[in-house]
């Protein structure tokens, strides 16, 4: 069976990304498939560059894209199943939300998505859309380029750091969008932050030394066997369990730790086994530390 | 591409439909107003342009007929008059739809749909050019018709139709010369919109305006010139530096990227 027949997988063959002679990121060697795949990485590591790779805004420095088998070239048939949200908005600050609406439907024409209107609605943007764009709010703009961005109905659609300017509510509708858009489409995020997403049911690709690599590969990279735990109780962990594990209490009822091995963590398991464990938080703080600036 | 052009286009008389109106008519009224005076009193004519005027009309207009100087200046320095206005507005246009996609990043959005690098920079120059040539069509309804239709209807100036034609096609050329040069070194060098007082923005307008000032001077001081000569040498050059820089598409709309994204 040829990669022809495998929908919505991005496939990155030595990747060298950049301007010139100024490299962001080398030898990108990635396999991307359907769902929702997170591009973590701190500012200035490349995202929108890789981004912008991706979609043929900008030519590779060296090394192959390929859709679903098609490589991607300056006007190429794979483009039709591409759309982009960008860093800037990429809407006309001197037209309405609706002409721009209309503007953007014009232009995909035969491929549009029939979610619009319910986003214009969930957004609570349905009532002001003969207002001029350069009018609405950071976050207002913010989510009509989000809506703009899925007009077209494609299958790989790319959204860099959408999140910029939404509050909570905005976030956690436009999270729920996302994960109702994601079956059969193949949709890539870029973000410096983390807690938005449901990072469990997503891939998770990370932006470190220079080339963008599986998350599970850099933490292991870094942290060897060692695991970190951030854990809330409903009662107090005993003493003595956090003296033999040199357990940090850091709030009430929670504590963190670093485990040598999987061994040693399901030791601390066993030991705390009967007591009410209200969550566990194992991957946020890891990113964290190799996200901060 | 053409559907690109079109979006554009519509945008653009969207956006700004009053400007590219009210325009016209104000630079109208300015030549109204030189022609009123030139027909008033001629001797407030400089003696260069008199003595241009004579020559013109020596040359264009049968002797026997009483043909007054006003009437050689609509006919022969009005449209290269109206190419000046129209490298003026054809740069402002340019100018103006180049920054608006740069500043909104649309142009980003196109070039990661199907339309091909090239095709996105021609599309949008050919809009550009088209914005400048309706302008242009604009300004000789409302400054050069009356003026033609009176000398037409009431005065027995004879006018050759060819020299109608060239004369009308002139200030045309000189509008798709300048929004397609402008539009491409806009593309190339984006860093020239940033701001209006910068060097090169005044360079850039200095060079948009040069051909026609330049053709203005040389049939106001060479009036035995025949400007059709004019007309193919400016089309010819125009079609020449839109081939080189369309093949050098790729490279300009890169640069207008990595630049906006600094």
């Amino acid at each position: 069976m040829t990669e022809r027949w495998i929908t919505g997988l991005i496939k990155i063959n030595s990747l060298d990304i950049g301007y010139k002679k100024n490299i962001v990121s080398r030898n990108i060697n990635l396999e991307i498939g359907t769902g929702i795949s997170l591009f973590f990485g701190k500012n200035g590591t490349g995202k929108t560059t890789f981004f912008r790779t991706l979609t043929g805004i900008m030519l590779p420095l060296n090394g192959n894209i390929y859709y679903d088998g098609d490589k991607l070239r300056d006007g190429s048939i794979v483009k039709d199943d591409i759309s982009i949200l960008t860093h800037k908005s990429g809407l006309y600050s001197n037209l309405t939300i609706r002409e721009n609406l209309d503007y953007w439907k014009s232009f995909y024409r035969n491929n549009l998505s029939t979610i619009t209107e319910a986003l214009l609605r969930e957004f609570d943007l349905n009532n002001i859309t003969d207002r001029v764009v350069r009018t609405l709010s950071k976050g207002q703009t913010q989510k009509l380029a989000i809506i703009r961005s899925l007009i077209p109905n494609v299958k790989y659609i790319f959204l860099d750091e959408p999140l910029n300017g939404l509050d909570v509510k905005s976030k956690i509708k436009f999270s729920e969008i996302l994960y109702e858009l994601k079956k059969n489409k193949t949709i890539l995020i870029s973000t410096h932050g983390f807690s938005d997403f449901d990072i469990e049911n997503s891939n998770k690709f990370i932006f470190y030394n220079q080339t963008i690599e599986p998350y599970g590969k850099v933490v292991s990279e870094i942290w060897g066997d060692s695991i970190y735990i951030e854990i809330t109780m409903g009662n107090k962990i005993p003493q003595e369990v956090l003296k033999e594990f040199n357990i940090d209490e850091i709030g009430e009822c929670t504590y963190s730790c670093s485990f040598e091995s999987k061994v040693m963590k399901d030791k601390f398991y066993n030991k705390i086994n009967g007591l009410d464990i209200i969550s566990v938080k194992t991957t946020e703080n890891q990113l964290k530390s190799i996200l901060s600036d | 591409m053409s559907n690109l052009i079109k979006l554009i286009v519509n945008r653009v008389l969207k956006e700004n439909w009053k400007g590219l109106i009210l325009s016209p008519i104000m630079y109208a009224f300015l030549f109204s107003l030189i022609v009123l005076i030139s027909a008033a009193s001629p001797e407030l004519l400089t003696g260069i342009t008199r003595s241009s005027l004579e020559k013109s009309r020596e040359q264009l207009f049968d002797a026997s007929k009483n043909i007054e100087l006003w009437q050689v200046f609509v006919m022969v320095q009005g449209m290269f008059f109206l190419a000046v206005i129209t490298s003026i507005n054809a740069f402002n246009i340019s100018t103006y739809t180049i920054k608006e996609e740069l500043r909104n990043n649309t142009i980003e959005v196109y070039l990661a749909s199907r339309l091909s690098v090239k095709k996105v920079g021609l599309s949008i120059a050919l809009a550009n050019s088209l914005l400048s040539i309706t302008q242009y069509v604009f300004l000789t309804i409302f400054s050069m018709l009356p003026c033609l239709i009176y000398l037409i209807l009431w005065s027995d100036t004879e006018f050759a139709p060819l020299t109608f034609v060239i004369t009308f096609s002139f200030p045309c050329l000189i509008g798709l010369f300048v929004s397609i040069n402008v539009s491409y070194i806009c593309l190339y060098y984006p860093s020239i919109l940033t701001s209006e007082l910068s060097l090169g923005y005044r360079v850039l307008r200095a060079l948009a305006l040069a051909p026609s000032i330049i053709v203005l001077t040389i049939i106001t001081a060479i009036p035995q010139i025949q400007p059709i000569i004019l007309a193919v040498s400016i089309s010819s050059l125009t079609i020449l530096i839109m081939i080189v820089l369309t093949w050098n598409m790729d490279l300009a709309l890169n640069r207008s990227v990595i630049l906006n994204s600094n």
